[in-house]
C-alpha cells in the first residue's frame, strides 16, 4: 500500500473503510500491544484481556466509517472503545483488585525466562524484578487512578484526553493521576 | 523519585514483558477486518456501476420510447387539422369512422377466410390512420385465419383508398397549416429535428417533403443537418441537404 507506513492513524483508518484491508493491519500493528498492555493491566487476565481486545478491535473495524476525523484522534477514540470493553468486562466478571494476579505471575516468568539469555544473569534478575514490582504496585492502585496512569503511559494520552476517555472532569483526572504517580512512586522506591 | 524517574522505570520495566495476545486473537481480528474490508469493496465500487446501469437503461429506454413518442407526436401535429374535419355528426361512433379502412379490411380478410377460427380483435385506434398505418392495421393477426394473396391484397388496396378518400377532405387545410411544421418546442427544437434526432428517414422525408424548414436551429445552435451529421445519417444528411440545409 503506498506511503502506508508514513501514513496517519486517521488517514489509515479511512483506507480502510474505503476497503483496504492492508490499512488495518497497520493500524493494528501499530496499537496492539499499547492496548493489549492497557487492558492486561487493568484486567489482570490474559483470557479476559485477549477477549476485550478482540471486541476493541471488531468495533474499530465496523465503526471506522463512522470514525470523524475532525472530532477525536483515533488514539483517543481507540483507548475510548478499549476503556468501555475493559469496564463491561470487569463488571460481568466481577474482577476485583485484591484478586491473585495470573498475569503477575505469568509475567514474572516470562521475564525470567527472557533474562536466562543475557549475559549478565544479574541484570535479568534486575529485570524481572522490576516488571514485577511494577505489576504489583499497578495492582494495588485503585481502579480509577490506575486506569489514568495507564492512559497516560501506554496511549501517551492528555490529561484532557484521559478526561473525555473515562467520562469525568479535567480536574478529576488530574487528581487520579496525581495520586496514582505518588502511590507508584512510594511502592517502587526501591527498584531504582 | 521524580516523575521522570517513575516514566522511565515503566518504560524499562514495560520493554521486559513480553505478554502479547494469542496469535489466534490476533488473526480473529485481522480476519474480522478483512471481511469488512472485502464488504467496503464491492460497494464503494459498486455506485458508479449501478449509475452507469441506470443512464444504460434510461438510454435504452430512451431510445426505445422517444422514436414512437415523437412520431406520433409529429404525426399528432400533422394529421389533427385533417381529423378536426373529419368529425363524424353527432351520434356516429367515431372510432368506427376513423378505422373505417382498417375495419374494412379486416372484414375483407375474414370473409374471404375459409374456417374463421376466431373473432377478429376490433382494432379502433382513436386516431385516423395514415395510408402506411391503414396497411399495418389491415395486415390479418396470428389469430385469425390466413386469408389467400388474391384476398389480402384486394383488402390492402381497399384499405389504401379508404385511408387516401378520408385524408382527401383535410389535405388543403393541412397545407394552410405549414406554420405548424415549423412550431419548436421549449429547446427551439422543430418536429424535423427530432424526426432527424431518432433517426425517422420517412418522416424527415414527409416533413420535408410538407415544407418543414430544414435550417432552424434549436437552442443550442444545432440545426437538424448538425444532428445527422452527429449521428452520421448518410442517407438523413443527403435527403436534408437536398432540401437546401446548410
Amino acid at each position: 500500500m503506498e506511503g502506508g507506513a508514513a501514513a496517519s492513524d486517521e488517514e489509515l483508518l479511512r483506507r480502510f473503510a474505503a476497503g483496504q484491508a492492508r490499512a488495518f493491519e497497520l493500524l493494528y500493528q501499530r496499537h496492539e500491544l499499547k492496548v493489549y498492555r492497557y487492558l492486561l493491566r487493568n484486567l489482570r487476565d490474559r483470557a479476559r484481556a485477549q477477549d476485550a481486545l478482540q471486541e476493541t478491535w471488531f468495533a474499530v473495524a465496523r465503526d471506522a466509517a463512522r470514525y470523524q476525523p475532525g472530532g477525536a484522534r483515533f488514539t483517543t477514540w481507540l483507548f475510548t472503545i478499549a476503556h468501555h470493553r475493559m469496564i463491561d468486562v470487569l463488571r460481568a466478571a466481577h474482577v476485583m483488585s485484591e484478586q491473585v494476579s495470573t498475569h503477575l505471575v505469568e509475567a514474572h516468568a516470562a521475564a525470567l525466562a527472557q533474562g536466562a539469555g543475557m549475559a549478565e544473569p544479574d541484570a535479568a534478575a534486575v529485570a524481572s524484578e522490576q516488571l514485577d514490582a511494577l505489576l504489583r504496585a499497578l495492582a494495588m492502585l485503585p481502579e480509577e487512578q490506575r486506569q489514568a496512569f495507564l492512559l497516560q503511559q501506554e496511549a501517551e494520552l492528555s490529561v484532557e484526553d484521559i478526561a473525555a476517555v473515562c467520562g469525568c472532569s479535567f480536574e478529576t483526572t488530574k487528581s487520579r493521576l496525581r495520586y496514582a504517580r505518588s502511590k507508584l512512586r512510594e511502592l517502587l522506591q526501591d527498584c531504582l | 523519585m521524580s516523575d521522570s524517574d517513575l516514566d522511565r522505570l515503566y518504560r524499562s520495566a514495560s520493554a521486559q514483558d513480553t505478554a502479547r495476545p494469542s496469535a489466534a486473537a490476533r488473526q480473529a481480528i485481522l480476519d474480522q477486518a478483512r471481511q469488512l474490508a472485502a464488504q467496503a469493496q464491492p460497494a464503494s465500487d459498486a455506485a458508479p456501476r449501478r449509475a452507469s446501469r441506470w443512464r444504460a437503461l434510461l438510454r435504452s429506454l430512451h431510445w426505445q420510447f422517444a422514436a414512437p413518442v415523437a412520431a406520433a407526436l409529429l404525426a399528432a401535429i400533422l394529421l389533427a387539422p385533417q381529423w378536426r374535419t373529419s368529425l363524424p355528426p353527432v351520434g356516429r361512433p367515431v372510432a368506427a369512422d376513423h378505422a373505417t379502412g382498417a375495419m374494412k379490411a379486416q372484414q375483407t380478410v375474414q370473409a374471404s377466410a375459409p374456417q374463421p377460427a376466431a373473432p377478429a380483435p376490433l382494432a379502433a385506434p382513436p386516431l385516423p390512420a395514415a395510408p402506411a398505418r391503414s396497411r399495418q392495421i389491415a395486415k390479418p393477426s396470428s389469430n385469425l385465419v390466413q386469408a389467400s394473396p388474391q384476398a389480402e391484397g384486394e383488402a390492402l388496396r381497399q384499405s389504401d383508398a379508404d385511408a387516401r378518400a378520408d385524408l382527401e377532405p383535410s389535405r388543403p387545410r393541412l397545407e394552410s397549416r405549414t406554420a405548424a411544421i415549423n412550431a419548436r418546442d421549449r429547446n427551439g427544437r422543430t418536429a424535423l429535428m427530432l424526426a432527424v434526432m431518432h433517426d425517422q428517414p420517412s418522416l424527415v422525408r414527409e416533413l420535408l417533403a410538407r415544407g418543414a424548414d430544414p435550417n432552424i436551429a434549436d437552442l443550442d445552435g444545432r440545426t437538424p443537418l448538425s444532428i445527422a451529421r452527429e449521428h452520421n445519417e448518410g442517407a438523413l444528411i443527403s435527403a436534408l441537404l437536398a432540401a437546401g440545409a446548410r
